[in-house]
């Protein structure tokens, strides 16, 4: 009886490996593969982030505000406490500074552009320019 | 049958060092009836006992009844909520706040209430009859690290006079820098001096320090904040938050081995024993413990981690073991007795693929040895089919505890819902 049990499961882990799917399974491109690859595996798919552990990126001023500091974030990280959405996180967020300026440029145009965030695109010479200043 | 519960089984057929089936109950075992949200098996029904206490952790039943429960967020300024069902009709009627930071940690050891903040833990006197501590609250250990992740000071106690508290490590990983692509660790990891174990104190002693007072009791746990002392064979057991993020090193792992490879394991403790973290994560499947790539793994490497103590039991990855009991009532059936429940917060180091957990398993013990098949218990929490990311579950299993009478007391994390599971079938 056990035999037939595990292999019934056994059949069901087969099933379930090649049922199993990827949310996105379309094409990415540009700002959203790259979103996907980096910062999607905190920050979610719908950019809800984790409650009590990575802070959402929708309709908050640090996203869709002025996007220098959003910037630096990315390419310095981010250490100490910071509140968003009346929340307080504290986890620090590693630098991403291995990412290409124009590979940062993409993904903040389209953070700041998805999920209902409607804020202005970003410019690879913006995050050369804030890479060269330093944190 | 949802993937969810395939991959239960999957993973539980892989890993169990026992033969059995790890059936879940299929959805025409469960009561029809509303229990607050949540799927039972046959004969067990659910009130809530209160609700929209905020952002809840751990909670305690006093041998009154009165419950206690932890929040994460102050609500009202305080800490801790305490609740009274006056007409003993299964629900609260009288709700308090006290304290004035948030915790996590929380436990009845005798006439006090033990609870923690993220680096000290203390106790109050608790009155004949106040819902509330009348009492200043004694700090009895303190000194431990503040800390940006893992933060808990999650404690269990052996009721013979000892604290066990837990303090989980300040990285992923132990590499510098943390949670980056392909960062070498630290060797040998300094993290492991004051995090990543269990300190032991005296439970009634004022004023300890983790460092001058604290017996590092285990070490090698990277983070178990379901943490029990089991009477029955007199001895502790933890179930650790496994390592995250095995894709930051893409040439070794797929996405998908990192969604599903580092488990949560459950260990049986004795004193003295290394459990692996962060040289070592444990692989469900093959059922061994492999060297991590931050320490040169590569998927099959053994090394140094043929060193470190193996689970009794491994759980699919990424779960978040948040609390772990073992059922001493007599209200269950007889197979509960001296089992093990354990609440799955509830993943969302799945991402992209569908997250996992959001319930509450039950595990047989028999002589303090996993002795079944595991059971999806509670379940229906995340109110959704498909979990993507975290914030769509409507509730997340947090809490734990077992009320005087017998039954099961479950705190939820994101709106502090409180359900009384008790079991109303025959016997």
């Amino acid at each position: 009886m056990i035999i037939l049990i595990r292999y019934f499961m056994l059949l069901m882990l087969s099933l379930q490996i090649s049922g199993n799917h990827s949310i996105y399974n379309d094409n990415l491109t540009g700002g959203k593969e790259l979103y996907a690859k980096h910062c999607l595996p905190c920050h979610q798919a719908e950019g809800s982030g984790v409650p009590g552990m990575f802070p959402p990126l929708v309709n908050t001023e640090k996203v869709i505000g002025q996007p220098d500091s959003l910037i630096r974030i990315v390419l310095f990280g981010l250490k100490g406490p910071t509140e968003v959405a009346g929340q307080i996180y504290t986890q620090e967020m590693p630098a991403a500074g291995h990412l290409t300026d124009p590979e940062v440029a993409e993904i903040l145009t389209w953070i700041r552009s998805s999920w209902g965030n409607k804020a202005t695109a970003v410019t690879s010479k913006r995050v050369a320019e804030i890479r060269l200043k330093g944190n | 049958m949802k993937p969810l519960k395939q991959l239960f089984l999957a993973v539980c057929l892989g890993a169990s060092v026992i033969p059995f089936s790890c059936r879940g109950n299929a959805p025409s075992d469960k009561n029809p009836g509303d229990n607050g949200g949540l799927t039972l098996p046959t004969g067990f029904s659910a009130v809530i006992f209160a609700d929209k206490l905020g952002q809840g952790r751990h909670l305690a039943v006093r041998n009154n009844g009165d419950v206690f429960l932890a929040l994460s967020r102050l609500k009202n300024g305080k800490g801790i909520a305490a609740l009274r069902d006056k007409n003993n009709d299964g629900i609260a009627d009288s709700t308090l706040f006290f304290t004035d930071s948030p915790s996590t940690g929380l436990e009845i050891g005798g006439d006090f209430l033990y609870f923690s903040n993220y680096k000290e833990v203390y106790r109050v006197h608790l009155s004949k009859n106040g819902l509330i501590p009348a009492e200043a609250a004694v700090l009895i250990a303190g000194g431990f690290p503040d800390q940006t992740q893992h933060r808990d000071k999650a404690f269990t106690l052996d009721g013979a006079g000892n604290l066990y508290v837990n303090v989980g490590a300040p990285s992923n990983s132990c590499s510098q820098p943390d949670r980056s692509p392909g960062a070498p660790g630290i060797d040998p990891c300094p993290q492991l001096e004051r995090h990543a174990g269990i300190w032991k104190f005296r439970d009634d002693k004022p004023g300890q320090d983790q460092v001058a007072d604290g017996h590092r009791y285990a070490s090698g746990i990277r983070n178990s904040i379901a943490l029990a002392w089991n009477q029955s064979v007199n001895k502790l057991f933890v179930v650790q938050h496994g390592r995250d993020q095995l894709s930051l090193y893409p040439e070794v792992f797929s996405e998908k081995e990192s969604a599903e490879l580092p488990a949560e394991e459950f260990f049986e403790i004795d004193d003295g024993d290394f459990f692996g973290w962060p040289y070592c994560y444990y692989d469900p499947v093959r059922k061994i413990k492999l060297l991590a790539p931050e320490y040169g793994g590569d998927k099959n490497a053994v090394g140094r981690c043929a060193d470190a103590e193996d689970p009794i039991m491994a759980f699919p990855a990424h779960m978040a073991p948040n609390d772990l009991l073992f059922y001493t009532g007599s209200m269950f059936p007889e197979k509960y007795r001296n089992g093990a429940f354990i609440a799955f917060h509830g993943s969302w180091n799945r991402a992209p693929f569908e997250q996992e957990g959001y319930y509450v398993v039950f595990i047989p013990f028999t002589g303090g040895k996993p002795s079944g098949e595991v059971e999806v218990f509670a379940d229906g929490f995340a109110g959704v089919d498909f979990v993507k990311s975290p914030d769509d579950a409507k509730y997340r299993p947090m809490g734990l505890a077992q009320g005087p009478d017998g039954s099961l007391f479950v705190s939820d994390s994101r709106e502090g819902r409180i359900w009384k599971i008790s079991y109303t079938g025959s016997k």
